[in-house]
């Protein structure tokens, strides 16, 4: 309870200066409205089913690349660690790929998959599976040997002590790393819709909203709903860590 | 970490796995929609060959009529369902127009012209859009300079759009009848929201500002300096809509049944009261803003005389080098 309310001052605090900041005229208020305006905004928006449909296209384009990039980088972080020669002979070409920026992809992206929703899922799928192979690569790496060993001398094959032991040690790893990529990939749609246009989605109505008339009150509002959504996806996703990961030691070095 | 504990969470994950996998699917296949895709076969159906059209736009207001007849439903009397995609600017929009991602774009005549003149693929003009008219687009200055007539303007920093956009083109030719050594200028890029905060803050001198900026510039304080819609460049086509070639010789029904609903929305786009309600929601323009801006003058025909000018302009300042018969890039109405 304490908790909460500490986080509605802090958040109290950081609108009042928001507040003041856009009344002291440094900067004129059409160019960075005062949060009573944007929030008045984002609630004329909330009601306004356009604006729904494009946070709803960003949402789905969110979970669906979220969703691909679990389904690539688990097995491949699983293979990866466990088994050496791989991972020696893919290391270099990974660290290539990985440090280049998801944006600059996006005139390859829009030759190679077309312009639309694929462009934007292509993109934070390749943004977001970094972190989740590299949590689980190294959560393989740190798995205690006794553990294998046991499992081993009970007579388990290769498989059975993938699943039976490797996974669930892994998991809380994973799941960290599921919560850093959950970020990227709501970062790439947002700034994919920004930067490429598209019919649809939250990065678009802010690209509409400043190129078609410079409206800061109605691109603020979609900006700080991109950051509620970011911060209600990552809630949500602690609360499955702490929920289905109770017995996990690691969610404390982890988190 | 005791065993009793171990089985649940491997169970659960598992389960949580298999149910992310499962919803990905489904939203794979159910959200396309939701996701903003084209929906549908992309195929054609009795009244003409491509029935899901994208059209690439901006968000401004001399889209309204194609807004008008996507609301109204007129594409759908044709056969036609159209898409419309909002590019970063009408250059954008005509790279993703050749690349053949959009059909038809919209874009303002100077991209269509570069490209036709470099060789990047021969183009169409599908329709014109809208043409200049008295304060739309007009170049503007701050009351703290001391600039006040055309020939103030010799070497002063004046905000373009872009480089090699219409907006250069329309700074050099009113700068040049008015008899100001273009040259000397320096034009610089602004996006054109940032455009009435550099004036105000000194940043140029002048900025060729168009609505709904120039509303707000004026709100601002700034003062025009000269009309680029008058003498030379009275009633000069700005912007219009095109297609590849390879697009208009494949679809020659669709392109035609684009071409009449485009004619029946800017008839009716004269009526100003049609198009003003549409203004705050594809171009977010707040409703007071909406009310008071000049809007350019909606045109659907493409008219060769009156389109040539626009490549003598840009020949005679340098865009382009070679000659562009415009009369054999417009794609005639069939009757």
């Amino acid at each position: 309870m304490t908790k909460t309310l500490r986080g509605l001052l802090g958040l109290l605090g950081f609108l009042l200066v928001w507040e003041a900041f856009s009344w002291s005229g440094t900067v004129p208020q059409q160019y960075f409205p005062p949060p009573s305006t944007v929030l008045m905004r984002l609630a004329e928006l909330l009601g306004d089913r356009n604006f729904l449909l494009d946070v709803i296209a960003s949402v789905l384009a969110w979970a669906i690349s979220l969703g691909i990039a679990i389904a690539i980088a688990v097995p491949a972080g699983l293979l990866l660690g466990s088994i050496r020669s791989i991972r020696v002979a893919t290391r270099s070409i990974i660290e290539f790929l990985r440090p280049i920026p998801s944006v600059a992809l996006i005139p390859l992206a829009i030759v190679l998959v077309g312009a639309g929703p694929e462009t934007k899922i292509t993109l934070a799928v390749y943004a977001a599976v970094w972190p989740i192979l590299f949590n689980t690569i190294y959560a393989l790496d740190e798995i205690d040997p006794v553990m294998v060993d046991t499992a081993r001398s009970f007579g388990l094959g290769r498989g059975r002590v993938m699943f039976t032991v490797a996974l669930p040690n892994a998991a809380p790893f994973v799941l960290t790393g599921i919560r850093m990529s959950a970020a990227v990939a709501l970062i790439l749609v947002v700034s994919t819709e920004f930067l490429a246009g598209g019919s649809s989605g939250l990065g678009n109505f802010v690209l509409d909203a400043s190129s078609g008339a410079g409206r800061m009150d109605l691109v603020m509002a979609g900006t700080l709903v991109a950051g509620i959504i970011g911060y209600l996806i990552n809630e949500a996703l602690e609360l499955l860590h702490k929920r289905g990961l109770r017995w996990s030691t690691v969610d404390r070095e982890a988190a | 970490m005791s065993p009793v504990h171990r089985a649940l969470p491997r169970r659960s994950l598992l389960k949580l796995a298999g149910g992310a996998v499962t919803a990905g699917a489904l939203l794979g296949t159910s959200g396309c929609g939701l996701l903003g895709g084209s929906q549908g076969d992309s195929g054609g159906n009795d009244l003409v060959e491509k029935q899901n059209l994208r059209v690439g736009a901006l968000p401004i207001n001399d889209l309204a009529p194609l807004h008008l007849a996507v609301k109204n439903g007129y594409f759908q009397e044709v056969g036609l369902n159209v898409e419309i995609v909002n590019a970063n600017d009408g250059s954008a929009a005509l790279a993703s127009t050749i690349g053949g991602d959009y059909d038809i774009t919209y874009s303002s005549y100077v991209p269509f012209f570069t490209a036709q003149a470099s060789g990047t693929a021969p183009l169409r003009i599908v329709a014109d859009c809208a043409s200049a008219t008295p304060n739309s687009t007009v170049i503007m200055t701050s009351p703290k300079t001391s600039i006040r007539k055309p020939q103030d303007l010799t070497d002063k920093k004046i905000a373009i759009s872009g480089p090699g956009t219409i907006t250069e083109l329309l700074v050099k030719a009113t700068l040049d009848a008015h008899g100001v050594d273009f040259s000397k200028a320096e034009l610089t890029p602004v996006p054109f929201m940032n455009m009435p905060a550099a004036l105000d803050q000194g940043r140029v001198d002048a900025a060729i500002v168009t609505e709904p900026f120039l509303t707000m510039a004026a709100r601002n304080g700034a003062i025009p300096v000269v009309d680029t819609a008058t003498g030379p460049l009275e009633d000069l086509p700005l912007t219009g809509y095109g297609a590849t070639a390879k697009f208009v010789d494949e679809h020659p029904k669709t392109v035609a049944a684009f071409q009449k609903v485009m004619d029946r929305a800017v008839a009716e786009a004269q009526d100003r009261s049609k198009i003003e309600p549409l203004l705050p929601e594809f171009a977010k323009i707040d409703k007071e803003t909406a009310a008071i801006i000049t809007l350019l003058k909606f045109n659907s025909h493409a008219d060769a005389t009156r389109l040539q000018r626009v490549p003598r302009l840009m020949k005679q300042f340098g865009f382009i080098n070679t000659d562009i018969n415009v009369e054999e890039m417009i794609v005639t109405p069939k009757a």
